[in-house]
């Protein structure tokens, strides 16, 4: 080993010094996460207003952890909440049991279920991991927990990260 | 041993002196329909002669000798069909008249009804008494008004004057005909959505077996013919089985009624010999063609299409030699399709018929005829063709051929399928240009 | 006769189908049109297969055989054949592997799916649906059609029970051919031709008791149950093959439950019994089980409210309570408990010295001499009902059209049962006189009757009388008396068939044994309840009857009962000292109870009951939530460990080892048949005075009147417990079609709707009765319905 292996070795060490360092304080700076994360699942909705979900199961066929739930109904014709005959009256996925494959979002036949790139999803009790319609359909943003601690302190949910957009999320707005 | 110096001259051509017209002797003539008329010209002798001289076995025999075959288009053996019928076993046995002529093309049975009704009588008689059927059946198309007063007309007077009901012509036998009026619809041209519909039920083709020789009407014994057949039947029984066979072919005999339809100078019904030339038929009789023609439909709308040629012109119209030109005589409804006419939409004009008539019972034809193959065609003459729709036709027909429940589908397939094989150029340039090759539509201004 | 299939040789009887010889030689081919209890008619064109058989020379009579391999030449047919419609011969080789067959079927795959929606998703069906299966097993997997669907109305409620979603229809035609050829109510057809055709009814609903079968054999979803719409898709149901309860049939049925609620009901093949096909009020009426006033914990009374507790509690009160209460005890458990029930009660009463007992119980026994299968029915030649099996045992009503049709059940093959019979036929003619239906009043069955007879109520004994002595009797002439005797002893198989208000009266009973045993007939006697053979032939009975339990105990435990129904009885049982009652809903006589325990429905059991034929079945428990409701033999378990003993019956295994004893069956895991093992027939009971004079006849009812008003599906569709009433008496009693009323008998008020029918004779109204009434002839008064707003 001579001097200038050793010269050599030190500069990559000080060009280091001169370079943006990749760690982030989170959670007071943003993480950047990449468009295809998966995160917290959304339910979209068409153009029009009406839900994407049609209430058909398959997610809950295609989950390997069994965690999602699903009961349909028959939509009222005048006032309908999807288009067609159907739609889910309940949509659970406990988020405990999730592992966020993304399976249910392949077998969606109608693009509802989306996994957006929310990831903040920790929680005290057992029973506030289990999102419904409510929790999950386009509009709420962050997770129970993000959203109680926004309603205490009267400020909008404060998200952790800053991703880029992905089509398939139509209608969430990070 | 028959030799072919044994073998017995036939006659082939009207020329021939011994032809006369026999089926068709009184249309035309004022006055024909009526019993009286018809007396004058001999009317109900064969069936006298039958009834009074003759077993019923000996009817039939003399059926199958005269080598009549059904003249609905199927071109089954009438005798053989007659002897089919089980041995009396005290059911109420029937014999339909199939007087449901829909088919495109074909209108010779119209004219035998609506001009000689009591011939048709008199053959239903004379096949009644062959099968011991008391009960006859005469389903006429529900358009042919005209048919049908004339036969409600005939019946009535056939009723007063003794020729039909109860121990006719001093014999044991009775016989009564149940004229009925169908709606319109051409698959009761089908022998057995016929007896569907003439017990009031849905017209839908039923299962073979079992024929209708063991389950026809209401399930019992029943013998189903055409008009021109039961026409026939009357002149070989009053002239004897030798005399019909006299004339034909080898596996055609007698006389045949042919159409002949489209662009001709002299459009209509003529008599003549089976294995007569479509020449004699279409420039001797017809007066020849008016317009260039490219194709013929030998034998009403579901028979293959054939080039207009010298070699076709000179095919004998009988059974077996349009056969092998790969098409069939039919009802002998001869369609002249003009040069200038696109054979798309000439098809097109077919195929939507098949379409609307398709009964909805088996997939091919419900899905295929009446769905897919129509929208294709439709697609096609809009001019919205594409690469490959041609191919796609091709494969469909192939598809449905052979596959569904009742011959409907196939004779949609007929024009389809022969229109492809000779002018596949014609369907190639709509769909490449979405304009037809021939693109003449004023047919009808001077 | 020797068929070959691809290069499986298999000997099989002439007459079965090719389709059947396929099957049977493992092979498969897609079909739809075809059902398994229905006639073939080759419409789907599915089943596509080459071909062939050898020709006999006419003139040697030996093979036409190949020049080069002196084989039998093999001449196939020109175009592909339906199997399903093919007729095997003699030598008859069938392809369905090659490649021509392969693209047929495929080619016609892509007819039936060029109009059928996308809907899968959304689709009850999916997930259990038969083109489903059969595109994905031999469709191309692409679509060349480019058009739009075909569009059709896709939301059609064709009754309150059943949704038509015209778009998916395939035109299979099962279900017109089966309202046709099984329960003969030609209430569905085609409408319009082509492309267009559409199913549907000319009037409003299905007028059928029979309709929901149309739902299981529908093979896309075009047809489906409009109780479980949109419950849950299929891979989400639990399934149970269990049997129901709702009647004495044994038929077999499927519960599908989904997160501890029924969510639909389906029938279930038992080759013996039922075939494919069950009745409405089996399909449609186990809404009940979930209804919102379900009792799911015990209740015990403190001072004049029902206070919530648990097994434990309510044991411990019972316990105590029983020491210091007198000592006649009595148990009575409805007649559809299990026979493990039944054990369990007769260990109970035993140890308590008192008396067991089932009810309802006819006077007559339910155990017939010489008793008939529901195949002795379905290929009899003579049939005499004397009922009416339609309301009593749906199941018997379509064997008895079996019977009609004159096709023996077919014999199973190697794959089941076959799928396509020849012998059935689209509109076969009915051997109508073969059917003699006795009633006091015109029945449903009687449309399909050769001879119908109504006779004045309560005269069944002179009825039988009449026919076996050939003298005019029960108001009917001679000649048609004697006529229904020579056919029934000229018969090769007769069946006569004793409906409840026979087996009200022992005398008649009687009578009617005596007629049977002149005329060879083989006997099916309707008892009420889905054990009412079990419960007999268990002796789960004491000798005063129910009547006297009721009113000679100081104690009672009932089961599934309501005797306070009766306001009369009621008070009585207001002095118990104790009263225990197990039932799944507050009823009258929960109210006066000291205990009231909640019970499992027939869904939920485990056990054994036997049908009216004597067959033994399996019933086995449908994951239902009902809280903490227990059957019978889960009373006795807790009220055992409470009294310190262990009783017989404490639990399914204990029960079913004292039954091995006592029936010398094993009744764990019967086969799906279940087994045929009649008992001795009992001593008739004694004869009572029957009573021969009433107004109102008290009528059994599928629609289980009791139920009715939890089951909303049925009721809507079927309307309200209709009094029958004849135009001539409405017109006397000033009764106005549709008015509601009150039907006092005895201590019992029954709302009812009046219907106005010529069925009901001059003289008698008709009336369905709830489980805790006798059938019968009865004296009743009506009032008009107590004004709501007054009250």
């Amino acid at each position: 080993m001579s001097v200038l292996d050793i010269a050599k070795g030190m500069g990559v060490t000080l060009s280091h010094l001169f370079k943006k360092p990749v760690t982030v304080s989170y959670p007071e700076q943003k993480v950047d996460i990449k468009a295809r994360f998966r995160g917290r699942h959304h339910l979209l909705r068409h153009p029009n207003g009406l839900e994407k979900c049609i209430g058909c199961s398959l997610c809950a066929a295609a989950c390997p952890a069994y965690c999602i739930y699903v009961e349909a109904a028959e939509n009222d014709p005048a006032n309908p909440t999807s288009p067609g005959e159907r739609y889910a009256k309940i949509y659970e996925i406990n988020m405990l049991r999730c592992i966020f494959c993304g399976f249910c979002e392949e077998a969606c036949p109608t693009g509802a279920v989306v996994l957006g790139h929310e990831f903040e999803l920790a929680d005290f009790k057992y029973k506030d991991f289990t999102y419904g319609k409510d929790d999950m359909l386009v509009g709420t943003v962050g997770s129970k927990w993000q959203r109680r601690e926004a309603d205490r302190l009267e400020k909008p949910v404060e998200l952790g990260f800053k991703a880029g957009q992905r089509v398939e999320l139509e209608g969430v707005d990070y | 041993m028959t030799t072919i110096a044994e073998k017995p001259q036939l006659i082939s051509s009207r020329k021939d002196a011994q032809f006369e017209v026999t089926l068709y002797k009184n249309v035309g003539v004022e006055g024909a329909h009526t019993l009286e008329t018809y007396l004058e010209g001999g009317g109900y002798k064969a069936a006298k002669k039958a009834l009074t001289t003759m077993t019923p076995e000996a009817v039939v025999d003399e059926v199958k000798r005269s080598g009549l075959r059904g003249r609905g288009g199927a071109g089954f053996p009438t005798g053989l069909k007659w002897s089919f019928m089980p041995k009396p076993d005290g059911r109420q046995r029937f014999i339909v008249c199939n007087a449901d002529e829909s088919e495109p093309g074909s209108f010779k049975d119209r004219y035998l009804m609506e001009d000689d009704p009591h011939q048709l009588l008199e053959g239903m008689v004379i096949a009644g008494y062959a099968i011991g059927a008391t009960k006859g059946v005469l389903y006429v198309r529900g358009e042919y008004y005209k048919s049908y007063e004339r036969l409600r007309e005939a019946l009535a007077e056939a009723t007063a004057g003794g020729y039909l009901g109860k121990g006719l012509f001093g014999s044991e036998f009775d016989f009564e005909i149940i004229l009925h009026r169908g709606a319109g619809a051409y698959i009761c041209g089908e022998e057995t959505s016929l007896m569907n519909s003439f017990e009031g039920l849905r017209a839908n083709p039923r299962l073979k077996p079992p024929f209708p020789a063991q389950a026809g009407v209401y399930g019992l014994p029943t013998t189903i013919n055409n008009v021109e057949s039961f026409a026939s039947a009357v002149h070989i029984i009053a002239k004897g089985a030798d005399w019909y066979a006299s004339m034909g072919t080898d596996d055609s005999k007698g006389t045949k009624l042919y159409q002949v339809s489209g662009p001709a100078a002299k459009p209509g019904v003529y008599e003549l010999p089976m294995g007569a030339t479509f020449r004699e038929l279409i420039f001797e009789l017809a007066g020849g063609p008016t317009e260039p023609i490219k194709a013929l439909i030998p034998g009403g709308s579901s028979t293959p299409m054939l080039a207009f040629n010298d070699e076709t012109l000179d095919t004998p119209m009988d059974y077996g030699s349009i056969a092998k030109k790969g098409s069939m005589l039919g009802t002998g409804g001869v369609i002249l399709i003009p040069q200038e006419k696109c054979i798309v939409n000439a098809t097109w004009n077919l195929v939507r018929f098949y379409a609307h008539e398709s009964c909805g019972k088996c997939t091919p034809c419900r899905e295929g005829i009446s769905g897919w193959m129509t929208k294709m065609y439709q697609k096609l003459v809009s001019g919205r063709g594409e690469a490959g729709d041609v191919e796609l036709i091709e494969i469909m027909s192939r598809n449905i051929k052979g596959k569904a429940f009742c011959p409907l589908a196939d004779a949609c397939l007929g024009p389809v399928q022969s229109s492809l094989a000779l002018f596949r150029d014609e369907y190639e340039h709509l769909a490449e240009h979405g304009t037809p090759k021939y693109t003449k539509t004023n047919w009808w201004s001077a | 006769m020797k068929v070959k299939v691809n290069d499986v040789e298999l000997d099989l009887e002439p007459g079965t189908s090719a389709i059947d010889a396929v099957f049977a030689a493992g092979y498969d081919v897609p079909y739809f049109c075809s059902q398994e209890y229905m006639s073939p008619i080759g419409a789907c064109r599915m089943c596509l297969g080459k071909v062939g058989a050898p020709r006999k020379d006419r003139e040697t009579n030996d093979w036409i055989r190949d020049a080069e391999t002196g084989e039998p030449q093999i001449f196939y047919f020109p175009n592909l054949m339906a199997t399903c419609t093919t007729a095997i011969m003699d030598g008859m080789v069938i392809d369905t592997l090659s490649k021509e067959v392969r693209q047929a079927q495929s080619g016609m795959m892509e007819f039936h799916l060029i109009n059928h929606p996308l809907d899968c998703p959304v689709c009850d069906k999916g997930g259990a649906c038969e083109l489903q299966d059969r595109a994905y097993e031999y469709g191309a997997g692409t679509s060349r059609f480019e058009f739009d669907k075909r569009h059709q109305e896709k939301h059609h409620a064709l009754s309150e029970l059943i949704t038509l979603d015209r778009e998916r229809c395939i035109h299979c035609k099962r279900c017109v051919r089966y309202f046709e050829e099984v329960p003969g109510d030609e209430v569905l057809d085609f409408i319009e031709r082509g492309g267009h055709t559409y199913i549907g009814t000319v009037d409003e609903g299905l007028p059928s008791y029979f309709t929901g079968n149309i739902t299981d054999i529908c093979p896309v979803g075009a047809l489906l149950d409009a109780t479980s719409r949109f419950r849950g898709r299929n891979w989400e149901y639990d399934h149970t093959r269990t049997v129901s309860l709702d009647d004495a049939s044994g038929a077999a049925i499927m519960v599908d439950a989904r997160t501890g609620r029924i969510e639909r009901v389906k029938g279930a093949r038992n080759t013996q019994v039922n075939l494919d096909w069950i009745d409405d009020s089996t399909r449609f009426g186990h809404e009940y089980v979930d209804a919102p006033d379900r009792l799911k914990t015990p209740l015990i009374r403190k001072g004049a409210l029902l206070e919530p507790a648990s097994w434990e509690e309510a044991a411990q009160f019972i316990a105590s309570r029983l020491a210091v209460a007198g000592k006649r005890v009595g148990v009575a458990v409805r007649s559809d408990a299990t026979l493990e029930e039944g054990v369990a009660a007769k260990a109970l009463a035993e140890h308590l010295r008192g008396h067991a007992e089932h009810f309802p119980r006819p006077a007559a026994s339910v155990i017939a001499e010489n008793p008939a299968t529901f195949t002795d029915v379905a290929t009899s030649d003579a049939i005499f009902v004397v009922g009416d099996p339609t309301e009593e045992v749906p199941t018997l009503d379509l064997r008895i059209k079996d019977a009609l049709r004159g096709v023996a059940p077919p014999e199973l093959l190697a794959h089941g049962v076959p799928i396509a019979d020849l012998r059935l036929k689209e509109r076969m003619p009915r051997k109508r006189s073969i059917l003699t239906v006795a009633a006091p009043y015109r029945t449903n069955l009687m449309r399909h009757a050769g001879q119908e007879l109504i006779y004045p109520a309560g005269q069944e004994e002179d009825l039988f009388g009449g026919v076996g002595s050939g003298k005019a009797g029960a108001s009917l002439a001679a000649e048609q008396l004697n006529q229904l005797k020579s056919a029934l002893s000229d018969a090769k198989k007769p069946v006569i068939i004793l409906g409840a208000f026979v087996l009200a009266s022992a005398a008649a009973t009687r009578a009617a044994e005596a007629l049977a045993e002149s005329v060879g007939a083989k006997v099916m006697k309707l008892g009420p309840m889905a054990n009412s053979y079990g419960l007999e032939a268990l002796e789960v009975t004491s000798d005063g009857g129910y009547a006297d339990l009721l009113t000679q105990s100081d104690v009672l435990i009932l089961s599934n009962l309501n005797p306070a129904q009766d306001v009369q009885i009621g008070e009585r049982l207001r002095n118990l000292d104790l009263l225990i009652v197990h039932d799944s809903f507050e009823t009258e006589t929960t109210g006066l109870a000291h205990v009231v325990l909640p019970a499992k429905t027939g869904y939920e059991k485990e056990g054994t009951v036997v049908n009216l034929e004597g067959r033994f079945l399996n019933v086995y428990p449908a994951p239902v939530d009902s809280g903490t409701s227990e059957d019978f033999i889960g009373v006795v378990r807790t009220l055992g460990e409470a009294l310190g003993v262990r009783l017989d019956g404490r639990s399914v295994r204990s029960a079913r080892r004292s039954l091995a004893k006592t029936l010398n069956h094993d009744l764990a895991a019967l086969p799906e048949e279940g087994l045929l093992a009649p008992v001795d027939a009992k001593e008739i009971g004694e004869t009572v005075a029957d009573t021969v004079a009433g107004n109102l006849l008290l009528t059994s009812s599928l629609l289980k009147v009791d139920r009715l008003r939890r089951n909303p599906k049925l009721r809507a569709a079927h309307g309200d417990v209709a009094l029958r009433v004849n135009p001539a008496d409405a017109e006397a009693q000033n009764l106005e079609a549709g008015a509601n009323v009150t039907v006092n008998i005895g201590g019992v008020a029954r709302s009812a709707t009046i219907k106005i029918t010529e069925d009901a004779p001059e003289g008698l109204m008709l009336l369905p009765a709830t489980f805790d009434q006798a059938l019968g002839l009865t004296s009743a008064e009506i009032v008009p319905a107590a004004d709501l707003v007054s009250a």
